[in-house]
């Protein structure tokens, strides 16, 4: 298995990682509805909460490390926002035609932390669920398997459309096409490998779906399940919890708005 | 009802803060189409789940490629239209909302945890309007078909309005303060008008000289010619998009912000490529009418006008998902994405512009141009394919010529 098809896993056993997969994805939806609706001095909670969810769990290293992941991202907010924000009346110090003002560094910290906290919720969640777990959870929750044949399949042809492309390339380049060189070469090599890549990856899709059809996947009856996912007391009691406070969230956000 | 109103800048009280607004809008909204897609879902045959599933895995690795390379576009539509051409605007839209999600999930390149699911509805979208203009046979049109005068009329009616807000613009100009109601409701007004505008143009004509029937020598003659204009005027959008003094290229500097070397292009410095202006727009519009010019020679041969309807279809699908990105892309990361985009975003604040319209202005510059490579990509994949492939779906027959 390649990195791109078990995605961010991180084999473990901490109380994260025996948590029903769908309990992680309720406390991510309760993060974002908070982080997003709540004004923004409810993020330090949050922030604090997820850090001793992360060190409890012993993920803070991994964590600390997937932080490079939105780097680029929460940056440019920090940069733009500081400098174009609009409106921003309060300079905190310029440079040249350069100017941060107080408004727009304000602005775009917020909106930074507000994207920092889920992204961190979120990471928490992948390093401590496997996708086969996470589908197989919500199959059994009433989703249908076809919806989740259709996410498994694709998170699983990713890394298997990069091979296709490095296989056409070896080929296309033992028939005499340059692949290597100047952007213009590459740019010009570009459909003699795309090319080929998507339409056999499309023909494809008869013989998969003739191999479906053969094994009964539109049949009918109810099925039963291979992989069976542990659902423990704690989950039971969590779930409504969240789900009650996500919608607590929400209204307090209307109320609050209304004033 | 007093207080159900949004907030201007300066009052505080007693209404409704924009931002929360659009955040709870784009929940509901977001809940509804899944809601909306899921149930249709169950009528899916087998080959179009996995379509889907292919479907997905292109707009990922295509996405992806933009993402490394920075390019001002997206191009993370391409299985979402397709699927919306060969399976209907419901399989489509649940493939944009899918490819986003899921690439949220992954680690590579443009996923960046969350942010690409928020434009999960944008996706939706793309996918739903693709799937209404193939049901419309844009994908299936000979140049001799009685629809394409409609076609002719709507691009005339297009153009007509981009002419309008042009002319605006450089008249009376567009003025849009956040603090004052008034140039809100004038804002409003004028772009009604605009739009008003091209309605008209594009009924009448549509009436008058469009209304023959297509096998007309005429009307061959004007889907030709209107073939190498739009052909003329995508290339120069692109040249400009790159060229540009404040284009692509001008920020590929080989360096990064922190001062390290650049992995993009072995971290070469090409601003050169970033040409000033008067001499930039020149070579732009030469090329655009050499290019132009040949293209009139290639569409009036055989069936190659019959790339216009397929344009048209991008372009006014990039013209809808970018007035539904912008609300998005303005509230939640206050119109920073992370993307090769970001540097249009900065460009048109340094107009002046604010947060919301400068994302809207990067939006209309970006959409219909990366909207309209996307069709044409699907429409070649599609007359690729093979007949036997396309027809294993419900709305296949309609990409085989009739």
């Amino acid at each position: 298995m390649t990195r791109a098809a078990t995605g961010y896993v991180i084999p473990g056993t901490s109380w994260l990682h025996r948590r029903h997969p769908l309990t992680k994805l309720l406390g991510v939806l309760f993060v974002l509805v908070a982080a997003f609706l709540l004004p923004p001095m409810a993020l330090v909670p949050l922030a604090l909460g997820l850090i001793a969810v992360a060190v409890s769990a012993g993920l803070a290293r991994p964590l600390l490390r997937s932080l490079q992941i939105p780097a680029v991202l929460i940056a440019s907010i920090l940069v733009v926002n500081a400098l174009f924000y609009p409106g921003g009346s309060e300079t905190l110090a310029s440079l040249g035609p350069l100017t941060v003002t107080r408004e727009g560094l304000t602005f775009g910290m917020v909106a930074a932390a507000r994207l920092l906290v889920v992204f961190v919720s979120l990471m928490l969640a992948l390093f401590t669920t496997p996708a086969d777990d996470l589908l197989e959870g919500l199959v059994a929750r009433g989703v249908s398997h076809r919806i989740a044949f259709v996410v498994l399949a694709a998170v699983q042809l990713v890394p298997r459309m990069q091979d296709r492309a490095e296989r056409v390339r070896a080929a296309q380049a033992a028939r005499g096409l340059k692949v290597d060189g100047s952007i213009g070469v590459r740019a010009r090599a570009l459909i003699p490998l795309a090319g080929p890549v998507v339409l056999s990856a499309l023909v494809n899709v008869r013989e998969r779906t003739l191999a479906l059809e053969a094994r009964g996947f539109g049949a009918r009856p109810d099925r039963t399940a291979y992989r069976l996912v542990a659902d423990s007391d704690l989950d039971r009691v969590l779930r409504p919890l969240l789900l009650l406070a996500t919608g607590l969230v929400i209204v307090v956000a209307i109320v609050g708005a209304v004033r | 009802m007093d207080w159900l109103s949004l907030c201007s800048s300066s009052a505080e009280a007693g209404c409704i803060p924009p931002v929360q607004a659009a955040y709870l809008i784009a929940l509901l909204l977001g809940v509804l189409a899944l809601v909306a897609v899921v149930r249709r879902s169950r009528d899916f045959t087998t080959a179009t789940l996995s379509l889907m599933a292919v479907a997905i895995a292109i707009n990922i690795t295509l996405g992806s490629l933009t993402a490394l390379l920075r390019l001002p576009l997206y191009l993370d539509s391409v299985g979402t239209v397709l699927v919306g051409a060969l399976a209907g605007p419901w399989a489509g839209a649940l493939t944009g909302l899918l490819s986003d999600l899921v690439w949220s999930l992954l680690p590579i390149p443009g996923g960046a945890g969350p942010t690409i699911a928020f434009f999960a509805p944008v996706a939706a979208a793309v996918g739903l309007i693709a799937g209404f203009w193939a049901s419309r046979g844009v994908f299936g049109l000979r140049s001799d078909d009685d629809r394409i005068g409609g076609f002719l009329a709507l691009a005339f009616g297009i153009a007509a309005a981009v002419v309008a807000l042009l002319t605006v613009q450089s008249t009376v100009g567009i003025g849009f303060q956040s603090d004052d109601p008034d140039s809100q409701v004038r804002f409003a007004l004028t772009g009604l008008a605009i739009v008003a505008v091209g309605v008209a143009v594009a009924w009448a004509s549509r009436r008058t000289v469009f209304a023959h029937p297509g096998d007309d020598p005429r009307m061959h003659r004007y889907l030709v010619a209107a073939t190498a204009i739009t052909a003329g005027a995508l290339v120069f959008a692109g040249i400009r998009l790159l060229f540009a003094p404040n284009g692509y290229f001008s920020t590929v500097t080989g360096l990064q912000p922190d001062g390290l070397r650049d992995p993009l292009f072995g971290g070469a410095n090409l601003t050169g490529l970033a040409l000033a202006d008067p001499l930039g727009l020149a070579i732009a519009g030469l090329v655009a009418g050499l290019s132009a010019a040949l293209v009139l020679r290639w569409a009036g041969r055989g069936e190659h006008a019959r790339f216009f309807p397929v344009w048209v279809a991008g372009a006014t699908t990039g013209v809808v998902a970018a007035v539904i990105a912008a609300p998005i892309a303005a509230g939640a990361f206050g119109g920073v994405t992370g993307g090769g985009t970001d540097l249009l975003v900065a460009l048109f604040r340094t107009l002046g512009l604010g947060v919301f319209q400068s994302v809207l202005a990067q939006g209309l510059t970006s959409d219909p141009l990366d909207k309209t490579i996307s069709f044409t990509v699907v429409f070649v994949i599609l007359s690729a394919l093979p007949i036997t492939v396309r027809t294993l779906f419900s709305r296949g027959a309609l990409t085989v010529e009739a």
